[in-house]
C-alpha cells in the first residue's frame, strides 16, 4: 500500500542561468505590473513579490508574514479567511475549513484516509469529485472554492501593502501533484479573480529563493515536509547555472500527520480512563487537533510539554480535563514510523540522480515539519552533514515564486526557469502501443511531429488517442483526450500521409494537431489539464466569490461608515463642550442640528444616511471653525480657505478638502481604516 | 464499429526525407553545433554555458508572445538534448561525417526513438 504512494521520477530537469548572463531585452520591456508569488499550503500560505530587485515576503492585513489556510462560515453565514477563521476553529469545527489542500483536485476514492482526519464533512459529488459540506450557509464547496477564498485575501491583502492591485501570480504546488491538482489550482486562482501566470514545483522555487544571487558550484537537496506533502529534489547549481536532477515525493506525509498520532494518544488515553471516544465530538477533535499542533511546535524546543485541556467533555459525573505531558521522546516514539517514511523519497531522489551521500554538498529545509529535531537528525544522519539554516522554512518557497514572479513580469532579466514535461507524451498507435511524441524531460516549450499512416485499405478517418505515461502499452497510460481526423481519400493502408503535431507551451498546456498531407484537412484538440471542475462551474463559482466579495465589500463599507459617524459625533460634541460659549449661538445650533441627524442616521443603521448626515455635519463644523477665527483676538492660523478645518478630522469616507491642514485636535485619533480586514 | 488504428509509417518518413540533408532528422536544416554556437568538438560544459546563454536571450517568458523568439529557442532546446547527451551525440556525429550511409543514419535515429525505455524500477513500484 505504502508502496504504491512513492514514486519516483527520475531527471525531472529544471534549469535557470543566472547572474552571469544579462538579457539585452530586458531593458526594452515596458515595466508590466506586478506579479506576486504564493505559496499555498496545507496549513499556511505566504506571499513575496519583488521589491527592489530582490524578493521579499508581503505581510497580511493582519501584520503576519504567512496566513492560515483555513475559512470558516460562521452561524450568520459571515466569511472569515486566515487567522480569524482559525481561532474560531474551537467553537465551529463542522464549518471551518482547514487542509483543504489535501482535496484539491482529487477524486473521492483517493483520498478516504484524509476524509476521516479533518472535523467537517467531505463528500463525493455525482462526478465522484471531493465536495465540502459547510452548514451554516447550508452550500456544498469544491476544494477550489474554499482555495480561492484564500487566494483572494492573499491577494487584497498583498495589494494594500504593495499599494497596487494585484491579479497576477505564480503559485507553487508540490512536486508531486498531478495534472488534475495542478489545474485545480490554477482554477482556484481564476474563481479568486487571479490570473496564475504558472504554476511552478514548490522544491523548485525554493532552489530558486536558494540560488537566486549565488554563484558557487553546488549539489543540494531540498527536503521539503510540508503541511499536508513530502517532497524531495536534488539540484546542481554552478557557474549561475542550476538544474534540478531528480524529484521524488510522498504525498500523503506531512504535518498533519505528526499532529494525528498526538491527538491519537491523547485520545486513547482518555477513553482508557474514561470510555468516553473524544474523536466522535467534533468540538473536543478540534481542541485536542489544535493542542497536539502546539505540544509539536514547543517539542521542537522544549523536552518536554504539558497539555491541558479543560472541560473537553462531561459525563454524569462531571467535568472532564485533560491534564498530562507529553515527552520529545514519547513523541518521537508515536511518530517513529512517519519520520522513517521520509527516508524512502531521499533514497531514491539520491539514486535517481546517480549521486551519492556524499556528493551533497547543501541540505536545504523546507516547510515548517522539518523543525521537528527527529527529522533534522534523519536528514543528518541520510546526508551526514548538516542541514542548511540560513532559509527560512516558512518563506523560501513564495520567495522563490516571487522570483519566477519577477521574471514573467520582466523585472528579473538574468534568470530563466526552463521546465520540463514530467511525464511523456504520445498517442495510441497499431496493436494498442504508446508512441511517444515527446519524451519525459523534454524543455518547456517544445513542438514536435511525426507522419503517421492508416491500418487498413480505405480507411477515411483516424482516431488520434493522446496518452501520457512511460509504459509501452496504452491501457498502462493515461488517456488526455482523442479526437478524429475525417475526410482521408480511401487508400491502399500505408499511402496516407498524417501528420501529427505535438505542441506544449510554457504553461504545460498541450495541443495536438493531426493533419492530412494529401488534402491539407486538418483538425486539433487543445488539452488543458484535467481539470475536476468545468469550464461553467468555474465560471459560475467565480461570479459567486465576486458576488460575495462585493457584499463583503458592501458590509466593511457600512462598518467603517458607522465608524468614522461614530468617532465625527464623538469629536464634534466634544468640540462643542470645549468651545463652550466662544460659538456664535447661531452656529452652534446649526451644528448641533446635523449632529442630530447624524446621530439619529446612527441608530436607524443606514449607511447612505450617515454617509449624507456626516458630510451636512461637515460643512457646519468647518463654518463654525470659520466663525471662530472672524472672532476678534483669535489666533490667525492663517491656513488659507477652509482654515485649519478643526474636528472634521475623524477621518473616513469623505474627510473634508481641508483635511491636510488639521493638525489640531487628531493628534491621537487614528482613522478606522486601519482596522483589521478579516473579510 | 471499427476499431481506426495508425500504424507508424517509418518508411514513409525515411523516403520523405531529402538525401542530401542526412542529419536533418535532428536539427531539421540547421547544424545542431551552430544553433548553440559552439564547435563540433565543444567540451559539455561549454555547450552547456551556450544553451543557457541563448535560453536567456529566446525562451518565451523573456520575449512573450514573440513567435519568432519561440521557435528559435524550440531549435535551441532541442539541439542541446541531441549534443548534450553522450550517446545521442555520437550518432549526430556519426551522422555529420558519414552522410552517404543515410539509410544507418535513419534507422540509428529511429531505434533510438523508439525502442522501449521503460524504467524498470517505476514498474515495480507502480
Amino acid at each position: 500500500m505504502m508502496k504504491s504512494r512513492i514514486q519516483s521520477m527520475p531527471r525531472a530537469r529544471t534549469a535557470h542561468a543566472g547572474a552571469r548572463f544579462s538579457s539585452r531585452r530586458s531593458s526594452v520591456r515596458a515595466r508590466a505590473e506586478k506579479v506576486v508569488g504564493i505559496d499555498l499550503g496545507t496549513t499556511n500560505s505566504a506571499v513575496a513579490a519583488m521589491e527592489g530587485g530582490k524578493p521579499t515576503i508581503v505581510t497580511n492585513a493582519e501584520g503576519q508574514r504567512t496566513t492560515p489556510s483555513v475559512v470558516a462560515y460562521s452561524k450568520t453565514g459571515d466569511q472569515l479567511v486566515g487567522q480569524i477563521a482559525k481561532r474560531q476553529a474551537v467553537v465551529n469545527p463542522e464549518n471551518t475549513f482547514f487542509s483543504v489542500k489535501r482535496f484539491i483536485g482529487r477524486r473521492m476514492e483517493e483520498v478516504t484516509s484524509e476524509c476521516t482526519q479533518v472535523p467537517y464533512t467531505v463528500v463525493r459529488d455525482a462526478n465522484g469529485n471531493v465536495k465540502i459540506q459547510c452548514s451554516n450557509i447550508d452550500k456544498e464547496f469544491a476544494a477550489e472554492e474554499i482555495s480561492a477564498q484564500v487566494l483572494r485575501k492573499l491577494c487584497e491583502d498583498a495589494g494594500k501593502f504593495l499599494g497596487e492591485k494585484v491579479d497576477k501570480a505564480v503559485i507553487t504546488v508540490p512536486a508531486y501533484f498531478n495534472d488534475s491538482q495542478r489545474q485545480a489550482t490554477k482554477d482556484a486562482g481564476k474563481i479568486a479573480g487571479i490570473e496564475v501566470l504558472r504554476i511552478i514545483n514548490e522544491p523548485t522555487a525554493a532552489s530558486l529563493a536558494y540560488g537566486f544571487e549565488k554563484g558557487s558550484n553546488e549539489t543540494i537537496l531540498v527536503f521539503d515536509l510540508g503541511g499536508g506533502t513530502f517532497d524531495v529534489s536534488v539540484l546542481e547549481v554552478g557557474d549561475g547555472v542550476f538544474e534540478v536532477l531528480s524529484t521524488s515525493g510522498d504525498t500523503h506525509l506531512g504535518g498533519d500527520d505528526f499532529d494525528k498520532r498526538i491527538v491519537d494518544f491523547l485520545a486513547d488515553d482518555f477513553k482508557s480512563a474514561e470510555g468516553i471516544d473524544l474523536r466522535t465530538d467534533k468540538q473536543a477533535l478540534q481542541r485536542l487537533m489544535e493542542a497536539a499542533e502546539k505540544t509539536k511546535q514547543e517539542l521542537s524546543s522544549t523536552t518536554q510539554s504539558s497539555v491541558s485541556l479543560p472541560f473537553i467533555t462531561a459525563t454524569a459525573d462531571g467535568p472532564k480535563h485533560i491534564d498530562t505531558t507529553i515527552t520529545r521522546q514519547k513523541f518521537e516514539e508515536l511518530c517513529a514510523d512517519l519520520i522513517d517514511r521520509c527516508r524512502i523519497p531521499v533514497e531514491s531522489a539520491l539514486s535517481d540522480a546517480k549521486l551519492s551521500l556524499n556528493e551533497i554538498n547543501e541540505v536545504i529545509l523546507v516547510g515548517g515539519s522539518t523543525r521537528i529535531p527527529a527529522v533534522q537528525a534523519l536528514v543528518r544522519s541520510l546526508t551526514g552533514r548538516d542541514p542548511n539554516v540560513t532559509v527560512n522554512p516558512d518563506e523560501v518557497v513564495a520567495l522563490g515564486a516571487a522570483v519566477q514572479g519577477g521574471v514573467l513580469a520582466g523585472e528579473v532579466s538574468d534568470i530563466v526557469l526552463l521546465d520540463v514535461t514530467p511525464l511523456s507524451l504520445g498517442l495510441e498507435t497499431l496493436g494498442g502501443v504508446m508512441t511517444k511524441i515527446i519524451p519525459r524531460n523534454t524543455t518547456l516549450p517544445t513542438s514536435k511531429s511525426e507522419v503517421f499512416s492508416t491500418a487498413a485499405d480505405g480507411q477515411t478517418s483516424v482516431e488520434i488517442n493522446v496518452l501520457q505515461g512511460e509504459r509501452e502499452m496504452v491501457t498502462d497510460n493515461k488517456s488526455l483526450g482523442n479526437f478524429r481526423l475525417d475526410g482521408i481519400p480511401p487508400a491502399p493502408r500505408g499511402v496516407p500521409q498524417v501528420e501529427v503535431k505535438f505542441d506544449i507551451d510554457a504553461n504545460g498546456i498541450l495541443s495536438v494537431t493531426a493533419s492530412d498531407k494529401g488534402t491539407g484537412k486538418q483538425t486539433d484538440i487543445k488539452i488543458t489539464g484535467a481539470s475536476t471542475l468545468s469550464d461553467n462551474e468555474v465560471e459560475s463559482m467565480m461570479k459567486d466569490a465576486e458576488a460575495n466579495a462585493d457584499a463583503d465589500k458592501e458590509k466593511r463599507d457600512a462598518i467603517d461608515t458607522k465608524n468614522s459617524a461614530d468617532s465625527m459625533l464623538y469629536q464634534t460634541k466634544k468640540q462643542l463642550t470645549e468651545l463652550g460659549d466662544k460659538i456664535p449661538e447661531d452656529v452652534k445650533s446649526k451644528v448641533e442640528a446635523k449632529l442630530g441627524e447624524l446621530e439619529e442616521a446612527i441608530n436607524s443603521d443606514n449607511t447612505e444616511k450617515m454617509k449624507a448626515a456626516q458630510e451636512a455635519l461637515q460643512q457646519e463644523v468647518m463654518a463654525m471653525g470659520q466663525s471662530m477665527y472672524q472672532q476678534p483676538g483669535a489666533d490667525a492660523g492663517a491656513a488659507g480657505p477652509g482654515g485649519p478645518g478643526g474636528p472634521e478630522g475623524p477621518g473616513g469616507p469623505g474627510a473634508g478638502p481641508s483635511g491636510a491642514a488639521d493638525d489640531v485636535i487628531d493628534a491621537d485619533f487614528s482613522p478606522s481604516e486601519d482596522k483589521p480586514k478579516d473579510k | 464499429s471499427s476499431r481506426i488504428l495508425l500504424i507508424q509509417a517509418l518508411a514513409l518518413a525515411i523516403t520523405t526525407c531529402s538525401l542530401s540533408t542526412v542529419s536533418a532528422i535532428y536539427c531539421d536544416n540547421d547544424n545542431c553545433y551552430d544553433l548553440l554556437g559552439v564547435e563540433q568538438d565543444a567540451k559539455l560544459r561549454d555547450i552547456k554555458k551556450a544553451y543557457f546563454n541563448l535560453s536567456l536571450t529566446y525562451h518565451p517568458d523573456k520575449n512573450p508572445g514573440d513567435e519568432k523568439a519561440k521557435d528559435m529557442f524550440q531549435k535551441v532546446a532541442n539541439a542541446y538534448e541531441i549534443v548534450s547527451d553522450k550517446e545521442s551525440r555520437k550518432r549526430y556525429d556519426y551522422a555529420l561525417k558519414h552522410p552517404e550511409e543515410f539509410m544507418w543514419n535513419s534507422m540509428q535515429y529511429y531505434r533510438f526513438r523508439y525502442s522501449p525505455k521503460t524504467d524498470f524500477r517505476l514498474v515495480l513500484l507502480f
